[in-house]
């Protein structure tokens, strides 16, 4: 076919060409109210076998969750911070295809193999504990963390005066570090350290037994139980910790806790969800810089701004 | 920026004259229809945007009012609730007789649902009584509340709060619940005095969130609805934890200035329409968020399919035109063509086409053009023909009269002198020498009879010089049968007699010899006459030298005539061959083609001689 015979039909076999084109783009692109990411499986492996302590992160998760398309799924071992548990509800969860982990981690190195081995088949992000070789993390600068709580302690404990540390479960923790932090700063400053484990009443037992100024718990759990145990003491010593449960609240209300520091639990799920969700969908994720926290004491706990981060509006 | 222009115009320029009349037509119906078809599109769907956009914010505000018909009514609810606790129990009641707590009760439980507490405070904030929980926290002082100085700045309002957390009473379960607090400033009877205090109803937050919820604004385009006090506080929003906890902003400070009706802001860098509508009593505002790039991105599924529509309407009629432009073009195109096959030199060529009135005038026009440039034509040839006759017939015409006045003078001598018999010889020589000459008018005669008029022709030149020379005509077998023009042989004739026999003493020789070369006849006519030196051979045939000259004797002219005749009918090949060697005689040798009675005809017609 000459060049003269076939130029007449340039024109329309390129319009057939862009008409097709069009109709596909038709077919093929959606509005975008109907653009969804795919559904994304999700696991949540606590440390604590009752998750009360982070309900209100489980809000942020779950709105999250909406959000992004993420089908989550919590588990929790039988045993609260069972390192060993969690390994294995780690390596189920890989083996099952899950393909974002969120874990909070019991103990670095006894899960050090674990996490190296999920992290290199999903995408997991830690909250609470930082871990190396893990992509995300999600949580507050825990050193910083104990270390104010460690200053706190020291307005209402003179030099030369103790104060008991509630032992985390593991020193190989986010709370280890907290501990480790705040524990430095003390005896830096001439406090003397005691430490302690066990169930409230024990605790109950030791503080009306020592002479001590102050408590620090440095996690929820441990916080709820000093607070128990202040409650039923007649002079309960000063008592600092960091979480923000209802119990918590109720305590810092009644006066049992001096003050708390906290952080916004509901951001923290969120964005842990976010962060897990673009790595797994292998999208641009912003390295977050560590959460802040706040102070909170009886008398401004029901500020609107500390009121909005201790009290999470459920309908 | 010009001289782009120029470039465009002149590549257009370039391409307007390379391009067919066909192709152009196809490309301007085309654009023209585009053109319209885009202009009358974009029309349509920018009308067809601003009607959707309009019937969004009138959806908009009609989702709007039904909210806030449904809060209003939730409110007055809250509000009737409200009066009913103060009417119906508080006003009568003597706080120093009767125990209220017990009918407050009553009535919480008859709202329950909508409800969280229901407190009345003195003056000063103590708790008077309350419903469900009856002991005030110690950390709580009621009078330092916003909802309190509220009621207490302007008692004949009711004052709804913006959401907080209800803390007044303590709770064994720990549990913190967001309120909206209505409050006033209730009288109250002890003891008969009337004494100021507050009635603090709480509302349930989620009686608020049940109303706003699932509240569908811009047809599943992701729109959503808020709720914001006067002064821009959120009263509800459907991602209020996320804004709580700084994950996500709203609009809402602004919003509150918001006049009711549809608005469109830009917040974020992401266009909205924003509708608002004001809740009675409260101040509060309800707003509907649409995120026009949701709307857009609808227009861009429609315009997507409006560009496929545009694009095969085009198409249908890109395929339209180049069929039409053909029909339309067509005439002009078999006018073209006849047109360059008759540059080709073509002679049936039809010319007539049948088309519009231009085309057939101008097809008709072409036909008169041609015919008459035909007729032109012929003329031109038909003259150049009558001319080259008459050159033939002034060189033939140059043959006769001295030979005629010369051959009469002799006879006339030869009566006076009584040589009758040779007188009659001769004359019938010059009858028979006539007779050929004529020949019915024909250019063309046999080679026999050709050599017949140069014997007769010699017969009367010998009678003439007295017998000074002899000739030999002879012909090889064959040839005398073949054709040839007329009169070639006596012109050379001549010239030997007058060249080379002039002078002779009896023993002047002349040979004529036909034969056949190939495909061609050689008559050699020879002399032993006194020859010619080379220069005047050469220059014998040239028309234009010395020896040119005409009516001189001996100046060749009989030579070149012949010459010139042959070459005149049959072609440059042709002609005379001069051999001649000073005191050595001359020949000459006429070439011509040996022509059968079948290809003579073509010269005798031709030539018409």
């Amino acid at each position: 076919m000459t060049g003269r015979r076939f130029g007449p039909w340039v024109l329309p076999l390129l319009m057939l060409a862009v008409l097709m084109a069009l109709l596909m783009m038709l077919i093929l692109y959606p509005a975008r109210s109907q653009r969804r990411p795919e559904l994304l499986e999700m696991s949540v492996i606590f440390r604590e076998a009752d998750g009360s302590a982070w309900a209100t992160a489980r809000q942020g998760m779950e709105q999250a969750a909406a959000d992004l398309n993420v089908e989550l799924r919590f588990l929790y071992p039988a045993q609260s911070d069972s390192a060993q548990e969690q390994g294995q509800l780690l390596r189920r969860e890989v083996e099952s295809g899950a393909s974002a982990i969120l874990l909070f981690p019991a103990d670095r190195e006894t899960l050090a193999e674990e996490v190296r081995g999920a992290a290199s088949k999903a995408a997991l992000v830690t909250l609470e504990t930082n871990l190396e070789g893990v992509a995300g993390y999600v949580g507050v600068d825990n050193a910083a963390l104990g270390e104010a709580l460690g200053r706190a302690a020291l307005n209402g404990v003179p030099r030369g005066e103790t104060v008991l540390l509630v032992l985390a479960a593991s020193e190989r923790s986010g709370v280890g570090d907290r501990l480790a932090a705040a524990e430095a700063l003390l005896r830096s400053e001439g406090r003397e350290i005691l430490y302690f484990t066990g169930t409230a009443d024990a605790l109950a037992e030791t503080l009306s037994r020592e002479k001590v100024q102050a408590v620090i718990a440095f996690e929820a759990s441990s916080l709820e139980r000093a607070a128990e145990a202040a409650g039923r003491l007649e002079d309960p010593p000063l008592l600092y910790g960091a979480g923000s449960t209802a119990a918590i609240t109720a305590g810092l209300e009644q006066g049992r806790i001096t003050s708390i520091l906290a952080q916004n639990a509901f951001s923290t799920g969120y964005l842990a969800v976010e962060s897990a969700a673009r790595l797994a969908r292998r999208e641009t994720a912003e390295i977050l810089d560590p959460l802040p926290f706040f102070t909170v004491r009886r008398e401004n706990m029901y500020d609107p701004e500390y009121q909005k981060l201790l009290f999470p509006v459920t309908w | 920026m010009a001289r782009l222009f120029a470039s465009l115009c002149r590549r257009w320029k370039e391409l307007y004259h390379r391009s067919s009349i066909q192709v152009i037509l196809s490309l301007f119906f085309t654009a023209v229809a585009v053109v319209g078809m885009v202009f009358l599109g974009l029309t349509l769907f920018l009308r067809f945007s601003a009607s959707n956009n309009a019937l969004m914010a009138e959806n908009s505000q009609r989702v709007l009012s039904q909210v806030n018909l449904n809060l209003d009514a939730r409110l007055r609810e809250m509000m009737r609730f409200s009066d009913a606790a103060y009417y119906q129990v508080i006003k009568d009641a003597d706080l120093a007789e009767e125990d209220i707590a017990r009918d407050l009760e009553l009535l919480y439980y008859t709202s329950r649902e909508s409800l969280v507490s229901i407190a009345v405070f003195s003056d000063g904030g103590g708790l008077i009584a309350a419903a469900p929980l009856a002991v005030l926290k110690n950390s709580v002082s009621p009078e330092r509340e916003e909802w309190f100085s509220a009621a207490q700045e302007r008692i004949e309002n009711l004052h709804f709060s913006t959401p907080h957390v209800q803390n007044l009473f303590v709770d064994p379960d720990y549990r913190y619940r967001w309120v909206v607090s209505l409050s006033r400033h209730v009288e109250l009877t002890r003891d008969g005095a009337i004494e100021s205090g507050v009635l603090l109803v709480d509302m349930s937050y989620s009686g608020i969130e049940q109303i706003c919820k699932d509240v569908d604004l811009g047809a599943g385009q992701g729109g959503y609805l808020y709720l914001v006090d006067g002064a821009g506080e959120i009263v509800y929003h459907p991602r209020q934890q996320l804004i709580y906890a700084g994950l996500q902003e709203e609009n809402n400070a602004a919003a509150a200035a918001y006049a009711d009706g549809s608005h469109n802001e830009v917040f974020q860098g992401q266009r909205r329409q924003v509708t608002v509508k004001t809740v009675g009593y409260t101040g509060w505002k309800l707003v509907g968020v649409v995120p026009s790039e949701n709307l857009w991105d609808n227009y861009g599924q429609l315009l997507l399919f409006f560009l496929f529509i545009v694009i095969f309407s085009v198409f249908l009629l890109v395929l339209v035109n180049l069929r039409l432009s053909a029909w339309i073009t067509a005439p002009l195109k078999k006018l073209d063509r006849a047109v360059k096959e008759l540059e080709a030199g073509r002679e049936a060529v039809d010319l007539k086409v049948n088309g519009p009135y231009e085309v057939e005038h101008l097809s008709r026009s072409i036909q008169s053009m041609v015919s008459t440039m035909r007729h032109l034509m012929d003329d031109i040839l038909q003259q150049e023909e009558q001319k080259r006759r008459s050159e033939l017939d002034v060189l033939q015409s140059q043959i006769n009269p001295h030979f005629l006045y010369n051959t009469l003078d002799s006879v006339i001598w030869m009566t006076e002198n009584g040589r009758t018999e040779d007188a009659v010889v001769m004359l019938t020589s010059l009858a028979r020498l006539f007779r050929i000459s004529l020949s019915r008018g024909s250019n063309i005669i046999t080679v026999a009879e050709e050599l017949e008029h140069a014997r007769h022709y010699l017969t009367i030149q010998k009678m003439r010089y007295k017998n000074k020379f002899s000739a030999e005509i002879s012909a090889e077998d064959g040839v005398e049968s073949l054709h040839t023009i007329k009169l070639i042989v006596q012109p050379i004739l001549e010239n030997a007699i007058y060249h080379g026999m002039d002078y002779a003493d009896g023993d002047g020789e002349i040979r004529v010899l036909a034969a056949r070369d190939g495909e061609d006849v050689v008559i050699q006519v020879s002399d032993n006459g006194p020859g010619m030196p080379e220069e005047v051979v050469s220059r014998l045939l040239d028309q234009g030298g010395a020896y040119g000259a005409a009516g001189s004797k001996g100046s060749g002219i009989g030579l070149r005539n012949v010459h010139r005749r042959i070459q005149l009918t049959f072609g440059r090949e042709y002609g005379l061959t001069i051999l001649s060697e000073p005191d050595d005689g001359t020949a000459v040798r006429i070439r011509l083609p040996a022509l059968d009675e079948e290809q003579s005809r073509k010269y005798r017609k031709e030539g018409g001689l």
